[in-house]
Formats: structure tokens, sequence, C-alpha cells
């Protein structure tokens, strides 16, 4: 193997990037012998950002959950982001109340995410208006 | 989802004043913004269906706590509640109405602060309160019956942004908010308003002061209002959003009681510590905590389907950058009056002084005859020995022992018989007695005519110095008014027809320049003016004060500097 594929598979195996779809297609490929030195160093190069991700966060978190795991006592009825599988996550305050705790420097997002919490309760109450008023219209 | 047929009510608490200013406009009909400098009212008056009674010590608890008041708070309750009988001769239970805090300072001002409070201490603390109160706040509290949270948005499915930038100080602000979740928290508890949803959504950004241990310590079961929206708020349909930069100072109350926890970056090292702990990191994951790019979160929800914690991404919203053109939206409110445009509670009130007179003095006439024999035999002596030392006092009596000493003065202080003040002389401490009025009638005695200004010290430390004029046979005069001015001299020795005064000082010099002047410069009479002071530094002090002033360069010669021990040596060797 060539240097560039070892530095490849190293970095796939140091910071593992099998979690992730695209380092698992770079390992089937490379075990299947279909990975050049020049596609290997053109791999590194795409999965730089990953690679700095995971220096910046240490694989130390749990696996990231499917959608079925995270909702499993219900889907959310307020989306706020994406985690990292790409997997969507939100509140549920419908049923009852749920506290919600928002830190972080001046810079980094609270506001954001609070503005967001208040943009989407109003589309929900919006969305339970229309749903009543066609209730209402149909008797 | 199922149909949700009532509105979820969201009262957004802003207090940069600027991050959710856009919201009402940009969202429409069903939302309301309010400014605290702006046409915002909020009363002390209940909601409806919450006894005055119950309200009255809510809202006085958190008065106290926030103002760093202790025991004032009952002061404050007992006036609101006589207050709040007087203004509703017949009580209507939806409408009451409740005093503001200028009526309030009103009141206290008017009468004499022992009709609501057992001790002067209490009664001045209060009123230095409610001065910064009003002070500060500007209109916001001016009515007699202001916003009601559940009656006028939340009932009718509205929410609300407040506009509560620049309300300062901080403590004025944190009752603010108090005012506005006890209202809420208070009267959903009191109606037993159980639901099963979320029906109220309160939001504070920037709430590191208002969720803080400190914050919560300040109150008596260790729980501010906030903390209680979260312990209790859950199954009465109130869902809290909070925001902080720091978490390293949070209430365990409060972290405790939040099922969403979302982080952020942090970076000082106390909220990194908090949030590993919060978030349940393992060992390394702390160091993401700093590496968060803007709307990068770590976050752990509880009570759901995965309680690990995740690393996602917020989407984005933008922010607000627009310029607020439009007005400020008002509501219903009673305004408030001062006392002088409230004739019958003005009746009321000197109705109340009088009764509380007749009382007073009643009780003088009870502790005269529960009065210990050492305390009438010091009362006694004071009257044939005036302005000696108490310990001189003692002396006389037979130095009882001082277990006695303290009782006897308690009971004359308690009873209102007689007033002490420490004294300190040179390096040492000396107590002071002023037999008051009650004392005197105890006595059978006629009291003598006061004379002097200043407390007990300054008119004790005038007396010594005349009674050494009189025993060197001199003409003494006490208050003497010097010729050609309009100031009167602390004491006046005349000898041989040449005057030579005195001004003792006890706490302020400010004034003593002005002393001088007039007594050297401004009449002819005067030959000398004499300073005492109780202290050598203090005496070295305002001479050099004195010798710093060019003016008084002229007449230095005629300015002497004293101690007054030395005329105290000269009375009692």
């Amino acid at each position: 193997m060539g240097q560039s594929l070892d530095t490849l598979l190293d970095a796939i195996a140091k910071y593992n990037l099998d979690r992730f779809e695209e380092g698992e297609q770079i390992l089937q490929l490379a075990e299947l012998g279909r990975v050049s030195e020049h596609q290997a160093r053109a791999y590194l190069i795409h999965l730089e950002d990953l690679i700095q991700q995971q220096i910046d966060f240490p694989n130390v978190l749990h696996r990231p959950p499917d959608p079925d795991e995270l909702h499993a006592d219900g889907s959310p009825d307020i989306l706020l982001g994406e985690i990292e599988n790409g997997t969507e996550f939100g509140l549920r305050i419908v049923d009852r109340p749920r506290h919600v705790l928002c830190a972080g420097t001046t810079g980094s997002g609270k506001t954001t995410c609070i503005r967001n919490i208040i943009l989407r309760i109003e589309e929900l109450n919006r969305e339970s208006q229309q749903e009543t008023n066609l209730t209402d219209r149909s008797g | 989802m199922k149909a949700n047929r009532k509105r979820i009510s969201q009262i957004v608490l802003d207090k940069k004043g600027g991050d959710y200013a856009d919201l009402p406009a940009r969202l429409g009909g069903y939302w309301l913004h309010l400014s605290v400098h702006d046409g915002m009212r909020i009363g002390l008056n209940p909601p409806a269906g919450i006894p005055a009674d119950v309200w009255i010590n809510a809202i006085c608890t958190s008065f106290a706590a926030r103002a760093g008041l202790k025991a004032a708070w009952t002061c404050l309750a007992n006036m609101c509640r006589w207050l709040v009988g007087v203004l509703n001769p017949q009580p209507d239970e939806g409408n009451l109405l409740f005093p503001d805090f200028q009526l309030l300072l009103d009141v206290a001002n008017y009468g004499p602060l022992s009709l609501w409070a057992s001790k002067p201490d209490y009664g001045k603390s209060l009123v230095q309160t409610l001065e910064a109160i009003t002070q500060a706040s500007g209109r916001l509290f001016c009515t007699f019956n202001g916003l009601d949270f559940e009656r006028d948005i939340i009932s009718h499915g509205k929410s609300v942004v407040i506009d509560m930038a620049n309300l300062s100080p901080p403590w004025v602000r944190q009752f603010f908010v108090d005012l506005i979740l006890s209202q809420i928290l208070l009267a959903r508890i009191h109606r037993q308003m159980r639901v099963d949803g979320t029906e109220v959504v309160l939001i504070l950004d920037e709430a590191d002061a208002d969720v803080s241990r400190q914050a919560d310590a300040a109150f008596p079961d260790g729980a501010s209002p906030i903390g209680l929206c979260l312990s209790l708020g859950r199954e009465f349909g109130l869902m809290a959003v909070i925001g902080l930069r720091v978490l390293g100072f949070v209430s365990r109350y409060v972290l405790n009681s939040v099922q969403n926890h979302f982080v952020f970056n942090l970076s000082d090292q106390e909220s990194v510590i908090e949030a590993t702990k919060t978030l349940l990191l393992p060992r390394g994951g702390e160091n993401m905590l700093p590496a968060l790019k803007p709307g990068q979160v770590l976050f752990r929800q509880s009570q759901t389907g995965w309680s690990h914690t995740m690393l996602g991404k917020v989407d984005n919203v933008p922010s607000n950058r627009t310029v607020k053109t439009t007005p400020y939206d008002t509501h219903r409110y009673t305004p408030s009056k001062p006392l002088t445009d409230l004739p019958e509670v003005r009746k009321a009130l000197d109705a109340r002084i009088r009764e509380h007179k007749r009382t007073q003095i009643g009780q003088v006439r009870k502790s005269k005859q529960g009065l210990p024999e050492l305390a009438r035999n010091l009362l006694d002596q004071a009257s044939l020995h005036p302005f000696f030392p108490v310990a001189r006092l003692w002396e006389l009596i037979g130095s009882p022992s001082s277990g006695g000493c303290n009782s006897a003065r308690k009971a004359l202080e308690s009873g209102k018989f007689a007033a002490f003040e420490m004294d300190s002389i040179s390096n040492k401490k000396l107590l002071l007695m002023e037999i008051l009025s009650g004392g005197w009638e105890l006595l059978g005695k006629s009291a003598p005519v006061k004379s002097g200004r200043g407390g007990i010290t300054h008119t004790h430390h005038c007396q010594w110095i005349a009674r050494v004029g009189e025993s060197r046979s001199h003409l003494v005069h006490t208050e003497w008014p010097v010729p050609g001015t309009s100031h009167p001299a602390d004491v006046a020795w005349n000898r041989d027809g040449s005057w030579r005064v005195f001004e003792v000082i006890v706490g302020c010099s400010e004034n003593i320049l002005s002393h001088i002047k007039a007594c050297l410069v401004e009449s002819d009479a005067v030959e000398t003016v004499t300073i005492v002071t109780c202290q050598q530094k203090i005496r070295d002090q305002v001479r050099k004060n004195i010798e710093s002033q060019l003016v008084m360069s002229p007449l230095l010669s005629r300015i002497h500097h004293e101690v007054i021990e030395t005329y105290m040596k000269e009375l009692w060797p």
C-alpha cells in the first residue's frame, strides 16, 4: 500500500470516521483495493473537516441515535435543528411542559435557539388554529 | 398532532430590548409589545382569585428579598393591608385597588413610623427602599390595578414581548420579574388550574442574576419565584425557557428542574465544569465545549427516548436588526393617585395616628408599673445630677453589677423613659443618658427646657464646658446668639467683659469655618473661639483644615483647639 493510503486508513481508524457514511464507504472501497494513491490523497483532503471535527470533538459521546431511537416517545412538536447524523431534534411541549435551559457565551447561538423556539411555537399555534377551524367547519 | 384549541401564550422578557423586538410586528395580531418605560403599568394588585392577604405576603417577601430588607417587610405588609382596606370600602374581588409604591411612601412619611413598625429602624430602611424604587421605576408601578397577565393576556391566547432594557438597579428589575412570575404561578396554584399540556411559555434570556445561587439564598425557603415556576409550574401548564451566559453560578434547584439542557460555546472554567456535570459528559468531553462553533450545541433531554448527550446544530434564524418604528402597545389600568388626592385615605390615616398616640401613652403608663428598682434609681440620680456620665451615676448608686446595669438600661429604653448614646472620648467609651418626657412624668417632675441643638453627646459636651466656666466664676451662656450675626455659639464665657466662645464638634465639622467667620469677622464682640473635639486626632485634623484656609490666616491667633477630656478632668478629677 502507498503512503497516502496508509495515512488515510490510519486517520479513519484513529478518528473513528467509519461511523460516518463517507468514512464507511471509503473503508469498503479500500478493502476492495479500489483506492489508488491519488484517490487516497483526494479523500484525505475531502475528509479534512471531518477529521478536524473529531480533533475538536473527540469521540467520547455515545453514538448519535437514529430517528426511531430519538423519537421513541413521540415526535417533537417543534423542530430546532439536526444532530450529527442528520436526525432532526426538537422539543415536545404539547402533552406537558418541559423546561429548557440554554447556556452559552455571547454569539454562541443561544438567543438564536430561543428565537427558534418562539417562532416554532407560534407556527404550532397557527397550525392548531387552522386544524380547529377545519374541525369546526366540518362539524 | 391533536388539535390544541388553546393557543400557547408566550411571555418574553427582553432584557436587552432588541433581541425579540421584531417578533410582535412580524407575528401579528396575537402579539403585544410592551415597554416598562412607555405605557406598561403593573400594580401590586393580586390576580383575580387570590386573597389579598396571601398575595401581600408573597409580594412583600419577594420585595424584601430583592431589596435586601430583613424585618422591614412586615412593616410593608402592614401598610399594604391597611391601605387595601381603606382603598376598597366595598371590595370587588376581581378589581381590588392596591396601593402603589408612591402611595406607600407618602403614607410612611405622613405619620410616625411606629404606626407600622415595632422598631424605627425597620421603618427607616423601608422608606429608603421605597424612595429608591419610586425613583428608579418611573411610571411602571403607578397604578392601583394594573396588568393582570392571566386576565389580559393568557386567557385571550395572546403573547407579549416586554421590553425591559435599562430598568435598573438590578433589584428593581428582579422584583419586576418576580411580580410577573408570581401573578401567573400563584393564580394557577390558588385556582388549582392543573392542566395536561403547556399553556404558557415564559422566556427569560440573560437570566444569570435571576437564577443564581445568591438569588435563591435571599428567599426564606431558598427558592425564588423563578425557582418555584420551574419546580411547580409544570403541572399548571407553565414552561420556562431560560437563557444564560454563565453556568458556574446557577442554582442547583434550577439546574435540577430543567428537562432540556442546551449548552453552546462556553469558555470559562466554572461554566465548563458545571456543563460537564449537567450534561454527564464522559472524560475528555469537556474539551468540546470551548470548541463549539456558533450554532453548534451539546444537549441532553431527560425523560425522553434518548437520554445521552448529543452534538447538534440549531437552525439559523436571522437575528433582529431592525430599528423599532411602531409604537408600543398599551393596556387598561387604574391610574394611581398620591396621598394628597385621596382625602378619605388621609382622614383614615389621621384617625389611625390619633389612636396610635393614645395606645402609646397607655403603654407608657403600663410600663411604669413594671420598672425595676435599679432602673428607677438610675433615673432618680440622672435627674439629680444632670449631664453626668452614666458610669458616674452608677458610682453614686453603689456600682451594681454589669448585668444589672444593662437590664436597667434596657428597661428605661424600652419604656421610653430615657435615651442612651455612646460617646468616644480619646480612647475611652462613655455612655451618656438623657431623660425623656416619659421619664420626667414617672419621676413626677417637669422636664427642663432643652437648651442646645444636636444629640445627647453634643448637649453633654456643651454642658460640661458651661459648668467648667461656672466653676471658674465666669458668666456662662449656652446657645449664645453672637452679636451682629444670626449665629448661635454652642457655649460662651464672659470674663471681664470679653467673650470667649466654644464650638463643639461631635461628628460633622463642615460648618466650622462659617462659625468662625461669624464669631471673629462678622461680630466684634468675640475675643476668641475654642474648637472642642472628642479626640486628639480629630482636633489635629480640624486644626489642619482651618490653617490650610488662606482666609483664616489673620484669625489663627484667636482660634484655640481643645479636647473635651480637658474639661471632663476638671469636673471629675
